[in-house]
């Protein structure tokens, strides 16, 4: 039983990492229409900054986490102009403009790589030790992503749901044509789109950087929070995170009682089941094809 | 000359591969990384029905290319039934590919046949050579231009174009989506046979995500709706790295934002949605021809 | 056919024809009294912390040497090509310096699934390659017994790392139950753990756990919740990257799991200790250099003060060794006369009791293996690596 329990709670904590990711890939998705490929390298941006900060500039924490957070959202808006918005404006095919997400991330992985090398970097900062009840251990670092991961949440709700710029999103979020007839402006709807999300990378970034190491491709786990979102359902932060929590659980229950090995095949069967019963996910918007 | 010989069989192996993946993004509209995974599946199949069951050389190819066809089904028929939008198959494709390598680094053996996990399966027959992978090539592209001329090709791009719309038509899309999907992961699957008789060696490490990527290079720069687009960059993306090696940490960012500016500037890529046709020799022969003559009379 | 199509076919026509005439001929060109020694590995993709430091590294000593005279009468030239971490960017590069550049030696590669169709690829050319890292049985001697005339390694091989890490941790430590957290994408990872159970079962010991991971993975903490559950005492994890055991460590401190870990050579580098220091107290690590000798810490130190922001590390060291052997064998054979590759190969065949850069080497003329390569055990103690004990075979 304790076993049990302590694999749940390592699954919540992978769930609350995967969140953050997952959220930030499905308020471009319910936006925009397209998956931001370049949401790996932007949370590698961030981790990496944040460590500049620290190792390089000797900031404190708290100062190198907003200069992370400030300059991923620079690099986030400046990708959303330079490589986005042409094809946007053009109404280019949804594949064109993956492709170049995918540009923008080669090319920001990359350039990491060469700046900083391959190596596995630690983030200089102590070791909190875990709690334990019951023998369960819980670690405090897992508590205060779960618990910032949750509050950065809070805030992204009530700010789409309770300031006017979050209805001129979520609007654009039903028809971007119908939201600018209305005197949305789009442009600054994909700005302040592109800044949540390089806001939800870096901070992204930053914890997985705490929590595991800090290295050129640690934006990998990026697919596993859009499998979340896929899951959930995309067009739906709240299904974002419910689908980011069911993965972290799941991955941890067949890590722990099936196979550790075959971990990553059964959540990519367990993607295929989910698209064959629930085609939008399990708590999507129900998008039909418009005549 | 063995030099050379290496970049033409492996950029010979990297164009059927990237033939592949232009059937099913550049005229389907599909976007795959997950291609890697047909080209081991192929790969393993063809090397085990050489090495173990003694079948001859061409055969095992298309026997390989045929079973990473029919495994092509397996996420080809859950993602068109259920219309799995664009970046859902992508996904898709991806989770597929490193499954099939997670499955193949944990087999050490299927009953007596020792498929060596992640130490690899060795001792395959050397049987690639530079003729054997020039007259694939030749072949892979007849066929593929035979597919592409005909109404098999004009479906896809209809369905690239806009599904509702084909529908209307009368194309039917689960089918047209299946067979677009089985002949591209033929392709692949073939392309991985001839890898595996190249180094006599396989090992579920040759088939990442950066292989699928590699391949979807070739097609994203060299054009959507054409062939002769994705052979050339396919073979350029061989020879380039050969290039550029003082370079070499660069590469992958120039790839990056080229991936970017050809979006931006060119989407059609280099040669796309040009037919080919041999009629391109003729002209550049009066091209050539016809220029000297000119400039003799001007002499 | 319109403008644009005949402009673009021409044009990618001449481009083709240009770029393989220039790369034929690039390769060309008299060497005058130089001899070109080929270097692949890995500067980009997953492992690009391989190449980093090894580079300037082995750059330095050809410089050294070169300022000395040379060897044999011969200048010596390093030219590095990068694999990508890609096995079919390593096979051609090395047909490159093979063919194009007349590489008399080859150092590399640095990884099994490289070595073994690299392997017959330097048999078929008559190229002597020296392999690094790679340690799988199957690089020098394939499955069907046969010895790969043309290939080398300076690093001991599975078998014998997985034998005496069993040994040590059984007899030494009284350890009895084993668990082994394994990189399956990794043949050396996997190849070690397979003569670590053999070794250790043969003991007497019993493998309570067996728990897999692939490349990339970060999270441990459902394989390590379960190895606690099975009661294990210690931990084997011989991972290829060292971030792995760092993390493992780190997350059993976390779930309040006790246990001695165990690491292979692969994770002998200098970052692990920045890494997990504090959560690796104790832990064992088995290597082939020992980072404590006075001379190699000289070298560090001179390495980074040159070389400000690289460590040297494992990969550095056996690069040189393998750079050593080859400067070795070129001098031996220019005593003999012509340098040529088959008279390097037929010299690194018999090297006795050479000093290269991590110990004196004999190479086995029926396996290419270095004979008897001593194995050192080091702990973790305050962040530092100490030298517990030197592994004998017996």
């Amino acid at each position: 039983m304790e076993l049990f329990i302590q694999q749940l709670v390592s699954g919540i904590s992978i769930g609350a990492i995967y969140s953050l990711l997952a959220v930030g890939y499905a308020l471009v998705y319910s936006v925009y229409n397209f998956t931001n490929w370049a949401f790996d390298g932007f949370m590698a941006f961030g981790a990496f900054m944040a460590f500049t900060g620290i190792s390089s500039l000797f900031m404190p924490f708290w100062l190198a986490a907003i200069f992370s957070i400030i300059l991923t959202v620079i690099l986030s808006i400046g990708t959303e102009k330079l490589a986005y918005s042409p094809l946007r404006v053009r109404k280019a095919p949804r594949l064109f403009m993956m492709i170049s997400a995918m540009g923008v991330n080669l090319a920001t992985v990359n350039i990491i790589n060469l700046i900083y090398g391959g190596t596995f970097r630690k983030f200089p900062v102590t070791n909190l030790q875990p709690i334990f009840i019951q023998g369960v251990s819980i670690g405090r670092m897992d508590l205060l992503a779960g618990g910032i991961s949750f509050g950065v949440l809070a805030l992204l709700w009530i700010f789409l749901y309770r300031t006017k710029w979050g209805l001129g999103i979520r609007a654009s979020s039903i028809d971007i044509l119908t939201a600018s007839l209305m005197g949305i402006n789009n442009n600054s709807v994909a700005m302040i789109v592109f800044a949540i999300t390089g806001v939800l990378s870096s901070v992204a970034g930053v914890f997985y950087g705490i929590k595991y190491a800090v290295f050129p491709m640690m934006g990998v786990v990026t697919i596993k929070a859009m499998i979340a979102s896929i899951v959930g359902g995309l067009g739906s932060l709240p299904a974002a995170i419910v689908g980011s929590m069911i993965l972290g659980i799941l991955e941890t229950m067949v890590s722990g009682y099936i196979s550790s090995t075959y971990r990553d095949l059964f959540s990519f069967l367990f993607l295929i089941i989910i698209l064959l019963f629930f085609p939008n996910g399990l708590m999507g918007k129900n998008i039909d094809e418009k005549l | 000359m063995g030099y050379i010989n290496t970049i033409i069989i492996l950029g010979g192996i990297n164009i059927i591969a990237a033939l592949g993946v232009a059937i099913l993004t550049g005229y389907t509209g599909l976007f795959t990384i997950g291609h890697a995974g047909f080209m081991a599946l192929g790969g393993y199949m063809s090397a085990i029905m050489v090495k173990e069951f003694n079948v001859p050389f061409p055969i095992a190819l298309l026997i390989g290319g045929t079973f990473a066809g029919l495994c092509s089904f397996i996420i080809g028929y859950p993602a068109f039934r259920s219309q799995l939008r664009g970046d859902y198959f992508a996904i898709a494709t991806l989770g597929f590919s490193e499954s099939i390598r997670l499955l193949l680094n944990n087999t050490k053996t299927i009953g007596s046949i020792k498929l060596g996990g992640a130490f690899g399966y060795m001792a395959i027959p050397n049987h690639t050579t530079v003729g054997v992978v020039v007259i694939a090539v030749i072949l892979a592209l007849f066929f593929v231009h035979m597919f592409v001329t005909s109404q098999y090709g004009k479906n896809c791009i209809a369905i690239s174009q806009d599904e509702v719309a084909a529908q209307m038509m009368g194309v039917n899309l689960l089918k047209t989506k299946m067979i677009a999907l089985f002949i591209s992961a033929f392709y692949a699957g073939v392309a991985g046979g001839l890898l595996a008789f190249y180094f006599a060696y396989l090992s579920p490490s040759f088939f990442t995500i950066t292989k699928s990527s590699d391949l979807l290079a070739a097609v994203v720069f060299g054009g959507i709706q054409s062939l002769i687009g994705p052979v050339i960059t396919a073979f350029i993306l061989v020879l380039f790295p050969e290039l550029l090696r003082s370079f070499a940490e660069w590469r992958l960012i120039i790839y990056g934002f080229l991936f970017v500016i050809v979006m931006i500037f060119r989407p059609q890529g280099l040669l796309g949605y040009v037919e080919m046709n041999f009629e391109f020799a003729r002209v550049w022969w009066n091209k050539i021809f016809r220029r000297k003559q000119a400039g003799s009379q001007e002499g | 056919m319109n403008k644009n199509v005949q402009f673009f076919r021409k044009w990618w026509g001449l481009l083709l024809i240009g770029v393989l005439l220039v790369s034929a001929l690039s390769g060309c060109g008299s060497q005058g009294k130089v001899l070109k020694i080929g270097f692949i590995t890995e500067q980009t993709g997953v492992d690009a912390y391989v190449g980093a430091a090894s580079v300037p590294a082995m750059q330095d000593y050809v410089d050294a040497v070169n300022a000395k005279g040379g060897v044999g009468g011969y200048k010596l030239e390093l030219v590095v090509y990068d694999t990508r971490s890609e096995v079919t960017d390593a096979v051609a590069v090395a047909k490159r310096l093979m063919d194009q550049d007349k590489a008399v030696a080859i150092i590399g590669p640095s990884w099994s699934s490289a070595g073994i169709p690299l392997s017959d690829i330097a048999d078929a050319a008559k190229v002597p390659m020296v392999a690094t890292t790679a340690s799988n049985v199957n690089v020098t001697v394939a499955e069907d017994g046969t010895l790969h005339p043309y290939m080398f390694r300076v690093c001991f091989i599975d078998p014998y790392q997985g034998y005496a890490q069993a040994d040590f941790a059984y007899n030494k430590l009284g350890l009895r139950k084993a668990a082994l957290l394994t990189d399956i994408a990794s043949p050396y990872t996997v190849g070690l753990h397979q003569f670590f159970e053999k070794h250790f079962v043969e003991l007497g010991g019993e493998i309570v756990a067996k728990e897999g991971y692939t490349q990339g993975d970060a999270e441990f903490r459902a394989q390590l919740a379960k190895i606690k559950d099975a009661g294990a005492d210690l931990l084997v994890v011989d991972a290829y990257t060292f971030k792995d055991i760092g993390l493992a460590a780190q997350q059993a401190e976390g779930l309040g799991l006790k246990v001695q870990i165990m690491g292979g050579d692969g994770v002998f580098v200098p970052e692990l200790l920045d890494m997990a220091g504090p959560q690796l107290e104790g832990a064992i690590v088995t290597t082939g250099v020992s980072d404590v000798d006075p001379a190699f810490a000289k070298f560090n130190a001179d390495f980074e003060a040159k070389h400000p922001g690289v460590k040297a590390n494992i990969y550095t060291y056996y690069g040189l060794d393998a750079l050593m052997a080859i400067e070795h064998a070129i001098g031996e054979a220019a005593k003999k006369g012509d340098v040529t590759p088959t008279a390097v190969r037929d010299a690194l065949e018999s090297m006795t009791d050479v000093q290269l850069f991590t110990s004196k080497v004999t190479m086995e003329p029926d396996t290419h293996n270095p004979h008897n390569k001593p194995l050192l055990i080091m702990t973790i103690k305050d962040s530092k690596w100490v030298l517990t004990e030197t592994f004998q075979p017996k």
